[in-house]
């Protein structure tokens, strides 16, 4: 393709006639509001910076505020719904009060129940202690809805006498919202709050009425549950997520879409339901639905929000923390958090494409000013296996060390202990080795892997099987006499495409560099393009100008008596 | 710097923004939906600009991410020809070289169709992409350098010749 084609077609693409008149009289009207999608652009120098956390407080309806570093948190959760206007009211009061002139008709009971295992604690509540608490504590909104909740504690009111038909229910959730109940005659009513002071009632609600032992039993979080409910959530992970640093500062980061892996990972900790949320970095996970969010946290909480689910967790074991930085969040998300260990899997899957065979560029420096040289990996699992089993950590990727005396696969790996790599997108951070003694031991295990690829080097039976790209079945095949750009291709048959395969890779052949006018001669374009005098030049996207070429030239009767017995050219 | 208004930045880079999405998804209809956003959004959720071009850059990489997080919907025929509806539409001739050229665009990854459209037809240098794409320059060098072996490969593998 010539650049100048290139932009050419570009140039027609313009705005029809009718989008352009479209979008002008849309531009023209008020905005809409809409919460739906705020933009992600980032480093353009854009001067308005603002603070991404509205996005998803509208989305969920609710908010976290962080406390930023441990010790120091205070939290809560407040309906902030831009599009709901609610007005402060104490209408609250008017069932608190019915109830509590009434009070002496009525026995209370509370109940506190794990939906995550189905326990159920059943106790008694000091009557007044409850009246006293509900009006000391009365700073609280009217809600338009429930926010929904894993955990809650609820107190019922019955009459001592049974023919009364009034039943009075007061149930405070984890999310510090809460509702009164009032069934009369069999009509139910109910009206929702949400506190707004700041204090963490539920838990303060749970160590008064509850007890300790029992509260923390209600926060045992089993794995199928969290697993049900993590599932829906991950599944809906879009590959951004906005890292915010402290409460104010937030930037966007991307997350590597691995659901099934994160999850996986999450679940390998045990979780137990947390009332507050701490760190020093939040990490809000992009979903691509609605009234949904997922976030974790450095310091090993999670919170969960989709349409019928809520949750807050923290890590039950606080000794899990720095497993679950580097196994979760290091792995899952590209953070420029340096200094972190990362764990040999993380490693491994640096290279998880890497295969045998695989030609590896080597630049002696950024590559922009030389030209590379072409080596060949050896013993691919070894590599990953030896390269793994090194100590590295997280740094920055601007560290002119990576980009000098570096080999170019999917990931980069730099002589001077250095892994930059491959994501998808934005790279946050690169790894280097913990110990600098390491970096004899690395050269080592690329002088053993990492073959300098010239002309002559002994090609394997897996290279040339790897030649063929793996969508290629055989059947349909062409074979030209010249390059093609002059004469016709003939149509050819390949009758048997898993015999021609191993029959010629059976062949002794060595690697071929920059013989591509003997490749494009008497060939056949079979999945790879096989040549009738010796050559097979790879189709598989991984190279390009190696070839491989027959190591015996006694062999070129061979190849081309098992061309002949596979291929049938058809009569044009 | 004449205005910040999202009216203003369509009339002045909407053909920009609808080529860029073009470059990246092949597909014109996607690139009509990616620029409805991008300017939509800008107009719900205006910005400052310090000038044209800090607003165009801005745009471009706002088209760019909506085009790499786009997912096809069930009515985007990707493989369609640029066809005879689109050729009336924009007043213009879609040669059979366009339609391979555009096939080709739409298979390539984003990470290297962006980077592509960026220095070719743009003509950003490597230092403004890395600005614009919020990537290192080595990176973007070496994204430019692997997606022209890309395009290299795919045509070779069809054939043509490739100049650059």
């Amino acid at each position: 393709m010539r650049p100048n084609e290139y932009n050419d077609l570009l140039c027609k693409i313009k705005c029809s006639d009718e989008f352009r008149s479209r979008m002008q009289e849309k531009l023209k009207e008020a905005p809409a509001k809409e919460a739906e999608y705020e933009e992600t652009v980032s480093g353009t120098e854009v001067i308005t910076q603002k603070s991404r956390w509205g996005r998803f407080a509208a989305a969920a309806a609710v908010v976290v505020l962080i406390g930023g570093v441990a010790g120091g948190g205070a939290y809560h959760f407040a309906n902030i719904n831009e599009d709901t206007k609610i007005e402060e009211t104490q209408a609250g009061d008017s069932i608190l009060y019915e109830l509590k002139e009434h009070k002496d008709d009525y026995d209370a009971k509370l109940i506190v129940m794990n939906p995550t295992n189905g326990n159920t604690s059943i106790v008694d509540i000091n009557k007044d202690q409850f009246f006293s608490y509900m009006e000391n504590n009365n700073v609280y909104y009217e809600l338009p809805y429930v926010v929904e909740s894993r955990n809650s504690i609820s107190v019922v009111f019955s009459p001592v006498d049974t023919d009364k038909d009034l039943l009075y229910q007061f149930e405070i959730s984890e999310n510090d919202t809460f509702n009164w109940r009032k069934t009369e005659n069999g009509k139910k009513s109910t009206a929702y709050y949400s506190y707004d002071d700041g204090i963490n009632h539920y838990g303060e609600f749970g160590q008064m009425f509850v007890g300790s032992e029992i509260m923390e039993e209600m926060r045992q979080v089993s794995k199928e549950y969290l697993e049900k409910n993590l599932k829906d959530i991950v599944d809906s992970v879009t590959g951004q997520a906005t890292l915010t640093e402290g409460a104010e500062e937030s930037r966007d980061i991307k997350y590597e879409v691995d659901s099934n892996g994160l999850l996986e990972d999450i679940l390998s900790f045990d979780w137990k339901t947390s009332y507050a949320v701490y760190g020093k970095n939040m990490y809000m996970i992009n979903l691509n639905k609605m009234n949904s969010y997922f976030m974790m946290s450095d310091m090993g909480y999670l919170v969960l929000l989709n349409d019928s689910f809520s949750g807050t967790y923290k890590l039950a074991n606080s000794s899990d923390l720095e497993a679950f930085k580097s196994l979760v969040i290091a792995k899952h998300l590209s953070l420029a958090q340096y200094d972190w260990t990362i764990d040999s899997s993380t490693i491994k899957r640096a290279f998880s494409t890497q295969y045998e065979g695989i030609t590896v560029d080597f630049y002696p420096d950024s590559g922009q000013f030389t030209e590379s040289t072409k080596y060949v990996l050896r013993d691919s699992n070894g590599f990953k296996k030896e390269i793994s089993s090194l100590q590295w950590v997280s740094c920055e990727t601007d560290e002119a060390e990576i980009y000098k005396d570096f080999y170019s696969m999917d990931s980069l790996i730099s002589r001077n202990g250095y892994i930059l790599p491959k994501t998808d997108g934005a790279r946050q951070y690169a790894y280097k080795l913990k110990n600098e003694s390491s970096i004899e031991r690395l050269r080592e295990i690329c002088d053993e892997h990492l073959i300098p690829l010239e002309s002559g080097v002994d090609a394997s039976k897996y290279d040339i099987m790897d030649a063929f790209p793996e969508s290629y079945k055989g059947g349909e095949a062409q074979f030209r006499a010249d390059d093609g750009q002059f004469t016709e291709s003939r149509e050819c048959t390949v009758t048997d495409f898993d015999r021609l395969k191993k029959e010629i890779s059976d062949l002794e052949w060595t690697f071929c560099l920059d013989e591509m006018d003997n490749v494009y001669n008497d060939f056949y374009i079979a999945g790879a393009v096989i040549s009738r005098n010796g050559y097979v030049y790879p189709q598989n996207g991984s190279q390009s100008n190696i070839s491989y070429k027959l190591k015996n030239d006694s062999d070129i009767e061979k190849l081309r008596g098992i061309l002949d017995k596979y291929i049938e050219i058809q009569d044009n | 710097m004449n205005d910040n208004s999202a009216l203003y930045a369509f009339n002045r880079f909407g053909d920009t923004v609808l080529r860029t999405a073009f470059a990246m998804t092949g597909n014109y209809q996607e690139a009509e939906d990616i620029t409805q956003e991008v300017f939509l959004n800008l107009h719900s959720k205006p910005q400052e600009f310090e000038s044209d071009e800090h607003m165009k850059a801005w745009l471009l990489r706002s088209a760019i991410n909506r085009c790499k997080n786009l997912r096809k919907s069930a009515r985007m025929m990707r493989n369609s020809p640029l066809d005879e509806v689109l050729e009336n539409t924009l007043s213009c001739e879609f040669t059979p070289r366009d339609n391979e050229i555009r096939e080709m665009i739409s298979e390539l990854p984003k990470k290297y169709s962006s980077v592509i459209f960026l220095y070719y037809f743009e003509e950003y240098n490597i230092r403004e992409i890395a600005k614009i794409l919020g990537k290192n320059e080595n990176t973007v060098s070496s994204l430019l350098q692997r997606g022209r072996k890309k395009l290299k490969t795919e045509l070779e593998r069809e054939g043509y010749v490739y100049e650059t």
